[in-house]
């Protein structure tokens, strides 16, 4: 199933939620009478049996999620949007999150809960900004893509990733060894690398840390914005509109990069492993902007 | 005093909405209740359980926000923990008010925008007294950071 998706929810007294998702989990919290069990009480409403008032526009159907039943549902059904209110009394349980990665569905989840068993992006939790009667969403927090070389920088990655910043900054990279350690690293001066894609249930500890965060959507996404992927189709297709292409098969969009970055480098010097840094990631190649005829055929590929 | 729980087991969790709605008395609704309506939902309390909304027209008191009934339920009722997860970061200004006046728990597992308020918060797991932002999020991040160690 794609993520992408448009969704239109209105009743006859003119109260409106226009909005559009763009991952598998979406998250929506913010301050409080905004709508958001408006929004679930219409969803619910439109998915009774009988005419309702309220009218659901979507290219896939948009439902509610009960706790009676949920995990069969998850299972059985799929190409849905699943609306999740916050009473949801297992949203924080582990069988929750392993139906939930495990279903060809998205989810539109209205909580404060951080849920870390979730990955989900810090650019798909919204609130809801209201106009009168029309509503919409809005992302909370801005973009965290810039890097900032500061006297100490510590990524979430091990292995390639970590090779990958060290190779560029040297002994002050550190890892935290996972996204859930990086907070403990935080304070002033520091820059914090994680995978935006993944790291929505984090990204408030981050914040208190007063760090300054980069945040791209993984350490594999970073490598295929490289000038060396510049002409690979798959790569401009991707990034260019990623909800397309990435599905709900996807358990996050770092696995989806990390499959396409594999996939294109298989057989090539550039081959992709997260064990071990290529040295073409970070070394100038001689024939950029190629294929990997391209990669040349001096360059002995890393031991993996 | 509010005392704050970062977490609790998930049966001590109650559901503000489903609970505020099978609780609340007539008594609930006083002029705390009036404030909470006008300043959180932007909406009157115009008689007996019925309020007016500028977006959704006349709807009982049933429909009113979440965060709105976990500001009600921390004020009425000292026999829960009231979840104030449901309260946005719109709800910390009055949060913080009833904190310098009455001893109440709250459940709030995210960090709470307090901004410049000062509030008498006792944080369950620790022990420590709060009045400051900084204090409570120091506290929180604490809590988090332990949760992975």
């Amino acid at each position: 199933m794609e993520t992408k998706h448009d969704i239109l929810v209105n009743n006859k007294r003119g109260v409106q939620f226009k909005f559009t998702i763009y991952r598998k989990f979406t998250i929506i919290r913010g301050d409080s009478a905004t709508g958001k069990t408006t929004l679930f009480q219409m969803v619910s409403d439109a998915a009774s049996s009988r005419v309702s008032g309220v009218t659901v526009s979507c290219d896939v159907t948009v439902r509610p999620l009960n706790e009676s039943g949920y995990i069969l549902e998850l299972q059985e059904e799929s190409n849905r949007i699943y609306v999740i209110d916050e009473d949801f009394g297992p949203l924080k349980s582990y069988d929750f999150a392993k139906a939930a990665l495990q279903s060809d569905n998205c989810f539109i989840i209205i909580t404060r809960e951080s849920l870390p068993a979730i990955p989900y992006s810090y650019k798909e939790i919204y609130g809801i900004k209201t106009s009168g009667k029309f509503h919409s969403l809005e992302r909370i927090y801005p973009d965290y893509e810039e890097f900032h070389n500061t006297g100490k920088i510590v990524t979430e990655d091990e292995d390639a990733g970590y090779d990958y910043y060290k190779f560029f900054y040297g002994d002050k990279v550190l890892t935290s060894k996972g996204n859930s350690n990086l907070s403990k690293y935080g304070s002033k001066n520091t820059l914090l690398i994680g995978d935006g894609c993944a790291i929505g249930a984090y990204i408030q500890d981050l914040l208190l840390t007063k760090s300054d965060l980069y945040l791209p959507e993984s350490f594999e996404y970073t490598l295929l914005r490289k000038s060396m992927f510049l002409h690979v189709n798959e790569v401009k297709e991707s990034l260019s509109n990623p909800g397309k292409k990435i599905s709900t098969k996807y358990v996050s969009a770092e696995r989806y990069y990390t499959d396409l970055l594999t996939q294109i480098t298989r057989n090539t010097p550039a081959q992709y492993s997260k064990a071990n840094l290529n040295e073409c990631y970070v070394k100038d190649c001689c024939c950029k902007g190629t294929r990997c005829e391209f990669f040349t055929r001096e360059k002995k590929a890393p031991e993996t | 005093m509010v005392t704050v729980y970062f977490e609790l087991p998930d049966e001590e969790i109650i559901s503000t909405s489903k609970y505020f709605n099978n609780s609340y008395t007539d008594e609930w609704l006083d002029d705390w209740a009036k404030r909470v309506i006008r300043e959180i939902d932007n909406s009157e309390l115009i008689s007996e359980g019925m309020v007016q909304s500028p977006v959704l027209g006349p709807i009982t008191i049933r429909e009113i926000s979440g965060g709105a009934k976990a500001l009600i339920t921390m004020n009425s009722d000292n026999t829960v923990i009231s979840n104030a997860n449901s309260c946005g970061d719109n709800c910390a200004p009055l949060l913080a008010e009833l904190s310098r006046r009455k001893d109440f728990s709250v459940y709030l597992s995210y960090p709470m925008k307090f901004g410049d308020l000062t509030f008498d918060m006792k944080i369950a797991r620790t022990g420590r007294i709060c009045h400051k932002a900084a204090e409570y999020e120091k506290e929180y991040l604490l809590w988090r950071q332990n949760m992975t160690s």
